[in-house]
């Protein structure tokens, strides 16, 4: 087991011939990933790659039984895409594009509501179980099969964490980046239910940063009712209010946003806080072993 | 992207919410024209970002031709680059109205308070019973229902109840449209003869929106951002100036942030947030070197590059170009894909670099360093 992609995913690539949508299908491909089925309505009827190009997800799904997308598009397009992928029956949506407007994601976040589909990102880099499949856009050469679930907002800061655990001998289950967006789709406290029920899970670390309340949400379900052990690492000690760091949702807007507050919040619901980014790795080992 | 007071008030009034008889001026001599007609007392606002102007002395109520003078000549120029003047309304009470998007519910949120010019913050901790807000679904709107809820709330003059809905629903209007992520009047007045007036006026839009909304884009004033921010943003870098003598470059903005942060545990400041974007090119790269590397407070940089999409050899090749002019220490890890090609690029250079091989290593080269 895992959680959201495994053997099992059946993909259709939502903007395969874009640029960066060729680029990493053939990069998923070679790791494995079952990439059933691509989209461009311009293209539609063409074969990249050996992949069946179709002009909607509904006839995607229906030709190729395809039950999870992984969407490529520019930021416009976004919304049209999630809800026409939720509307075709498509289980798990990752959404990879960065800079979606906010207003559509609320829009979004309505339908997802009512559907019941599970949405990961935008602004994610995806989501991998290492040696089942891969449907993203992150560095895979550093994860290695494992039982450790990672979940993050952030791309690069979980290579970082993921290289730390895989150096140190220690494997992932299934890494999940829900994306740096101040409304996504899953949200950390729903990554850790998931992993609570995934019998390959043993240990959970969570990656947070400044802004918004998705820590502190997370940090109540852990107090309440998670079974498994977890730490976390929040970045953003240094940041300074008002400012945008990069990520959309990474802005300090409120004055529980901050760093020291969401840690301090964390360390009350008895979560371990790893204090520096160069020590998540060996303190997972402490707590694992 | 925030807009100026001024420019807010313009949006407002094309919808139809009232606000005070105003002149915006660049040059002393035009506000003498507005004086004419409009006597005194007026208001002088300074048109600058940030919040408290009021207490920062930035807004000047004046009652003669000497106290104009000396306003204008205080606030214009170096402080603000143009001046609102405004007619001074006979003030009965004010209010609080603003639209937020509410990223728990993640929807928008409109909410009102009994009090006007205040921190809403401050006062939804201190005094939490005198703000009431609705949250509203996006696919069905502002609803009437709901609208009532927040005028019998405020407790006004049942009379007044037409002109608060019309201004609610003019307001969630230019927030739906325009894609806001704020939308405050603060204060709503309500005047001696019984009339709203928006007194001050903020809103900030969604940069990830502006694409859509080119003539949104067109009231963006630079002025009121750090030069080497206009750049960074020109080549696709996230650039934040901080206030301390390290310089940080990194490829995504949560490695950027730990990146700071380990600066600071290793008792160091940070001079900035560097994202180069976790695809970033070889220009890109060089241009964010360019822009830490010349920033005068920088006193050392820390280079923190884990590759995936952006591929070590990519960032090495970037740095190539840019080591003729550097002179400064360089703290350099770089680890992830292709991150072999990367370094012996990079080990062929004469840089005054420390390479280092993991982030502990970083923070004891970052404690021990000299400048």
């Amino acid at each position: 087991m895992s959680i959201l992609v495994d053997e099992n995913t059946r993909v259709v690539v939502q903007g395969i011939t874009g640029r960066e949508g060729m680029f990493h299908t053939e990069r998923m491909l070679k790791y494995g990933t079952k990439i059933v089925a691509g989209l461009s309505p311009k293209k539609k009827g063409a074969n990249l790659m050996g992949i069946p190009v179709f002009g909607t997800v509904c006839e995607a799904v229906k030709e190729t039984n395809a039950n999870t997308s992984c969407i490529f598009l520019s930021p416009p397009h976004v919304k049209d895409a999630i809800i026409e992928s939720i509307d075709s029956g498509i289980e798990t949506i990752v959404c990879i594009t960065e800079g979606v407007p906010i207003h559509d994601m609320m829009v979004v976040k309505r339908f997802l509501k009512e559907k019941g589909a599970i949405l990961i990102g935008p602004n994610s880099p995806g989501v991998i179980s290492p040696g089942k499949s891969k449907v993203g856009v992150m560095a895979d050469h550093i994860h290695r099969r494992g039982n450790v679930g990672v979940v993050s907002r952030s791309g690069t800061l979980t290579y970082e964490v993921v290289s730390q655990l895989t150096e140190l001998g220690i494997g992932q289950s299934t890494c999940v980046g829900i994306g740096g967006d101040p409304i996504v789709g899953l949200k950390f406290v729903d990554v850790l239910k998931l992993f609570d029920e995934d019998p390959e899970t043993e240990f959970i670390v969570m990656i947070g940063e400044i802004g918004g309340d998705m820590e502190e949400e997370a940090a109540i379900y852990c107090r309440s009712s998670m079974k498994k052990p977890i730490c976390a690492y929040i970045a953003g000690m240094g940041a300074p209010k008002e400012k945008k760091m990069g990520h959309a949702g990474a802005i300090i807007s409120g004055e529980k946003e901050d760093a020291g507050s969401k840690i301090r919040f964390l360390k009350e619901k008895g979560i371990h806080v790893v204090d520096s980014i160069a020590k998540v790795g060996e303190t997972v080992k402490k707590l694992l072993y | 992207m925030r807009i100026h007071e001024y420019q807010a008030k313009e949006i407002l009034k094309k919808q139809g919410i009232p606000v005070p008889e105003g002149l915006v001026i660049e040059k002393e001599e035009e506000a003498y024209n507005f004086l004419e007609r409009f006597g005194f007392p007026i208001v002088v606002k300074a048109q600058v970002h940030c919040g408290g102007r009021g207490k920062a002395g930035l807004v000047k109520i004046v009652r003669s031709y000497g106290e104009v003078e000396s306003a204008i000549h205080l606030l214009l120029g170096k402080i603000s680059h143009k001046l609102l003047l405004e007619e001074c309304e006979n003030v009965k009470k004010e209010l609080y109205l603003a639209l937020i998007i509410d990223r728990k519910v993640e929807s928008p949120r409109i909410i009102v308070g009994k009090e006007g010019g205040i921190e809403v913050e401050d006062v939804a901790k201190e005094k939490p019973y005198s703000i009431f807000s609705q949250i509203v679904d996006v696919r069905y709107g502002l609803l009437p229902y709901q609208i009532r809820r927040l005028f019998y709330f405020l407790d006004l003059d049942p009379e007044l109840l037409g002109d608060f809905s019309l201004i609610c629903e003019r307001l969630y209007r230019i927030f739906i449209n325009m894609e806001c992520t704020l939308c405050e009047i603060n204060p709503l007045a309500i005047n001696d003869n019984g009339k709203f007036s928006a007194l001050d006026a903020k809103m900030v839009f969604d940069d990830n929106a502006l694409l859509r909304h080119r003539d949104i884009l067109e009231l963006y004033d630079p002025v009121q951002d750090d030069h080497r921010e206009i750049e960074a943003k020109k080549y696709g870098l996230n650039y934040v100036k901080l206030s301390g003598d390290i310089g940080c470059i990194a490829n995504g903005a949560g490695l950027a942030m730990a990146t700071m942060d380990l600066v600071k545990e290793a008792g160091r400041e940070p001079a900035n947030f560097l994202d180069v974007g976790g695809g970033a090119t070889k220009d890109m790269v060089k241009e964010g070197i360019r822009i830490v590397h010349s920033d005068p407070d920088v006193k050392a940089i820390f280079i923190n590059i884990f590759g995936g999409i952006l591929r070590c050899d990519t960032f090495a090749l970037g740095f190539k170009e840019s080591v003729h002019y550097l002179h400064k220490p360089i703290v350099m890890r770089l680890s992830g894909t292709n991150s072999e090609e990367g370094l012996s690029i990079i080990k062929e250079l004469s840089a005054p670099l420390i390479l280092v091989r993991n982030l502990k290593e970083a923070f004891e080269k970052l404690r021990e360093l000299k400048y």
